[in-house]
């Protein structure tokens, strides 16, 4: 298993995080046993199908399906194997940068990265599953118009913290979603049950969704959180969890606060559950759409992510910027003279 | 009995006004049987509870022309009563604009009561026998001395921290010392507590019985910390933790006060209390302030809500200084 | 979850008579005791999310924590001029809100403060001293006196059915808010409280607000107040005239 980084800055600089690919050690062995049709998931005292123990969901499969691999759902062994392999060699973080800033661009070597290594058991070629395409598909114009308003504020030099995007400021990160989805480094999870709830606690950003599962209504609608509202309930082996109640804020590959989320948690073998989400957000997604992948085994422990407690790169990615405005206005009277 | 101020704008202007030394008039006091048996509370406390005032015109120390004179006559009660009520009439219109203006609180806002404490005492300090406040100790000298240099320092009303506890709606404290109007407490039993609401300002004590301790040293509250207990008939309620700026009658933070309770018949209980300060006192003094059982109920006394007054004293102060820096640049030219 | 097993094990408000809840020699519930509520209707008895505080330097102290609410059915039946005020309200919380004087909370919101108060009771009176702000009130269950005059704190009279204590609270002035959210009320308001002991420790606390200057209908708030167990519990003084003297009177301090 790779180290999980324990959170001494906490906070990459920038936002490549989500889609890049990977690097280092052994991975954390998921044994690829093909999911047996018949297994079926131990039970937890008061009957639930157990899904207690930590996991990681990191993989090098990418959200959306490459241009590269277009009308290709699937990976075959051979190709699996040799995709990671070339990821690994993209990825590597411990080479020296053929100039000093590439140098220091990969100051966060791989000691740094948990990725993972390898492809999603399925050896889909993207965890979106649905639209076929392996493509989210497209926005509404009234959501397209929110997208270029955030990537406005995002190609500029942040002139506030409020500009530099949620997991910069330490408030939301993809593995806590939902959906819960691998990032740079520490997706890992630990998932404990108790009659009536499912909780799940998140490494990063030491967030525990406690999702119960009496048949209590959502949240009124006036309460919005950036993680919505959770609940839960058992279909045969499968949990289902429904979450509303978004802020406009978390806006999730493009969504609004109406998104409604629905999550699917099978384990399908000892090692492995498969983890199934449908986004639907009619005023932002022109249709819905379904994303999947698996979640191994992993032996631990979980590790505490104090990200804004060591969040040093918030005050110097500001005070760059600002560095940069006074440079730049130095320049600028000259440049005129 | 006279109305009382329902708290419209709480706070006299001038604060200073009388608190003690003004005497009476009034109803027949109790008289007090030694045999007479207070009723019990359902768990067996002597029953203390009802409504009661301490307004008295006793002055608190005994003024230099009663020295050596410990009780009054039954003839000097009337006569005392009787000159206190004149000299404390606030609905007289004589004397000049200012005086007029300083009886702007009128007798309607009074309830000194109109009568000297049943004892015939002429102080309600009663020991030591002369009726007067110990002495200081050096310390206690000190820390007054302080005190009055901040005063003569300070303006009258430089910053709210210069008007008293009670002018700033704090408290009005505990001993429960009489005043000059809403002098007025319930007093509710449970078994385990006694509670002692006072209408000024509206500050409930709820006295547990259980023996347990006090509150740890570094917990400090304006009314300190009181736990009580029952020695027969009387209530005796101890009281520490005091801060330092409690400061009753100059004493300090390590102020211990006891309080006992007695009822002596259906229309009073005789409280008593003893002021035990050795930093600040050079002995222990005991005061008596009878507590009269009275059939008004208690009414709210929103103090800080409606405090004005703390405006216009402040507000005063900084227009007095203008004024005065006016004058000065005036003169100067 | 852990509160949800608490729950579990307790029976459900408004069964009718508790045999385990403690009584007094008159056969009442005993409610003697400190109570607290924890909730977060202080800030908003309706539901509501986190939200930023509104004084930069107070960070995450100075923020609201989200809540359920303790409306029932959520909403308070505003008249639209009151509704207008609400806003105003909220949006002025900040220097409007009573709370922030340390003025006297009125009621019910006194009993959602975060901060204790406790029960003296007897078959006359029943005493609740509020740590907040040092304030009271009496409760009257047999004799009650006129009220003199409008208060912030009602002048309440109560009685006891089966073993709910009722108590009726008129006389309010029009200066208190219900909450920090700029809930608010006139001088017509009327109180109706209904204390029920759930368990030895845990009272439904249901009030009904009425007054027809601010809401179309009347409405009703409900919760949980639990008994405050630490041995040796006792109120301390929130003497809070102290703390806001600076805001109240800086302005006309001595320069």
């Amino acid at each position: 298993m790779s180290h999980q980084c324990v959170a001494w800055a906490g906070v990459l600089a920038v936002s490549w995080l989500a889609g890049a690919p990977l690097a280092a050690q052994a991975p954390p062995v998921a044994k690829t046993r093909p999911a047996a049709k018949t297994w079926a998931a131990p039970r937890t005292p008061d009957g639930q199908p157990d899904l207690q123990g930590l996991w990681t969901n990191s993989t090098i499969t990418p959200f959306e399906r490459p241009k590269e691999m277009a009308g290709k759902e699937f990976l075959t062994e051979r190709e699996a194997a040799d995709y990671e392999k070339q990821v690994a060699e993209n990825s590597n973080r411990d080479r020296r940068g053929a100039t000093a800033e590439a140098d220091v661009a990969g100051a966060y070597n791989d000691f740094w990265f948990d990725r993972g290594t390898k492809v999603v058991a399925s050896r889909r070629t993207s965890i979106v599953v649905d639209p076929p395409d392996g493509r989210i598909p497209a926005l509404t114009p009234e959501a397209q118009k929110a997208a270029a308003a955030r990537a406005e504020v995002a190609r500029r030099p942040p002139t506030g913290p409020e500009d530099t995007g949620l997991p910069v400021r330490c408030i939301l990160w993809p593995t806590v979603g939902p959906p819960m989805l691998p990032s740079g480094y520490n997706n890992n999870y630990q998932i404990v049950q108790t009659p009536g709830y499912v909780v799940i606690s998140i490494e990063m950003i030491h967030d525990v969704r406690v999702i119960p599962l009496d048949g209590r209504t959502h949240l009124p609608p006036s309460i919005r959180q950036w993680m919505g509202d959770s609940r839960g309930h058992w279909e045969g082996e499968t949990l289902v969890v429904d979450t509303t109640n978004f802020t406009g804020k978390t806006a999730f590959r493009g969504a609004d606060q109406n998104l409604h989320l629905i999550e699917r948690f099978t384990r399908t073998d000892p090692d492995t559950i498969l983890y199934q989400f449908a986004v639907d957000d009619p005023t932002a997604f022109t249709k819905p759409w379904k994303g999947e992948l698996s979640i191994r085994k992993t032996p631990g422990p979980i590790y505490e992510y104090a990200c804004h407690e060591g969040n040093y790169s918030m005050a110097y990615m500001l005070e760059g910027a600002r560095t940069q405005e006074k440079a730049s206005a130095r320049a600028a009277p000259e440049g005129s003279r | 009995m006279k109305p009382r101020s329902v708290a419209l704008a709480a706070v006299p202007v001038a604060a200073a006004l009388v608190f003690l030394a003004a005497p009476a008039a009034g109803q027949t006091p109790a008289s007090k049987a030694k045999t007479w048996t207070a009723p019990r509370t359902p768990d067996g406390q002597a029953d203390l509870q009802g409504n009661w005032t301490n307004g008295t015109i006793t002055p608190f120390e005994r003024p230099a022309e009663l020295a050596g004179k410990q009780f009054f006559t039954e003839q000097e009660v009337v006569d005392y009563e009787k000159s206190v009520l004149q000299r404390n009439n606030a609905d007289r219109r004589d004397g000049g604009a200012e005086a007029d203006v300083g009886r702007a609180y009128n007798d309607s806002w009074y309830d000194r009561g109109a009568r000297v404490v049943p004892t015939r005492r002429t102080s309600l300090v009663v020991d030591p026998p002369d009726g007067k406040i110990p002495a200081f100790t050096p310390e206690g000298q000190k820390k007054a001395d302080a005190r009055a240099e901040v005063r003569r320092v300070h303006g009258p009303a430089d910053t709210w921290e210069d008007r008293s506890l009670w002018e700033r709606c704090i408290t009005r404290g505990v001993p429960m010392v009489p005043g000059p109007y809403n002098n007025n407490y319930q007093i509710v039993q449970t078994p385990g507590q006694v509670a002692i609401l006072h209408e000024m300002i509206h500050d409930a004590r709820v006295i547990p019985l259980d023996g347990r301790p006090h509150l740890p040293a570094n917990v400090r509250q304006w009314m300190g910390d009181s736990r009580g207990h029952w020695e027969g008939n009387t209530l005796v309620v101890d009281t520490t933790n005091f801060t330092d700026k409690t400061n009753f009658r100059g004493s300090g933070e390590n102020l211990h006060l006891i309080e006992r309770f007695t009822r002596t018949d259906r229309d009073t209980i005789l409280y008593e209390f003893t002021v035990d300060d050795p930093a600040t006192f050079t002995k222990p003094w005991t005061v008596q302030a009878p507590l009269v059982k009275t059939e008004d109920a208690i009414f709210e006394y929103a103090c800080h809500e409606g405090n004005y007054a703390m405006l216009g004293i402040l507000a005063g102060a900084r227009a007095e200084e203008k004024a005065a820096a006016a004058a000065a640049k005036q003169g100067a030219k | 979850m852990i509160v949800g097993l608490l729950l579990a094990a307790i029976p459900a408000a408004g069964q009718a008579p508790v045999s385990k809840v403690r009584r007094t020699a008159d056969g009442k519930p005993d409610l003697n005791g400190i109570w607290q509520a924890l909730n977060t209707a202080n800030w908003d008895v309706q539901g509501h999310a986190a939200q930023a505080g509104q004084v930069i330097a107070l960070g995450a102290v100075g923020a609201t924590p989200g809540g359920l609410g303790v409306v029932e059915g959520g909403e308070i039946p505003y008249l639209p001029a009151a509704a207008a005020k609400k806003k105003e309200n909220f949006a002025k919380r900040l220097t409007e809100d009573p709370e922030i004087k340390c003025y006297m909370p009125g009621v019910p919101r006194a009993n959602y403060m975060p901060f204790p108060f406790q029960i003296v009771q007897t078959p006359k009176v029943i005493l609740m001293a509020y740590e907040f702000a040092s304030a009271s009130r009496t409760i009257y269950m047999d004799k009650a006196p006129p009220s003199p005059a409008d208060t912030w704190m009602g002048h309440s009279v109560g009685h006891w059915q089966g073993d709910t204590l009722v108590v009726d609270v008129t006389s309010f002035n029009d200066q208190t808010w219900f909450d920090r959210a700029g809930d608010f009320h006139s001088d017509a308001l009327h109180v109706v409280e209904r204390y029920t002991p759930l368990s030895p420790d845990a009272l439904t606390y249901e009030v009904t607000i009425e007054d027809p200057n601010v809401f179309s209908r009347p409405w009703k708030m409900s919760m949980p107040l639990y008994r405050r167990l630490e041995k040796n519990a006792q109120l301390l003084e929130f003497k809070c005239v102290e703390f806001v003297e600076e805001l109240m009177y800086g302005h006309l301090r001595k320069k």
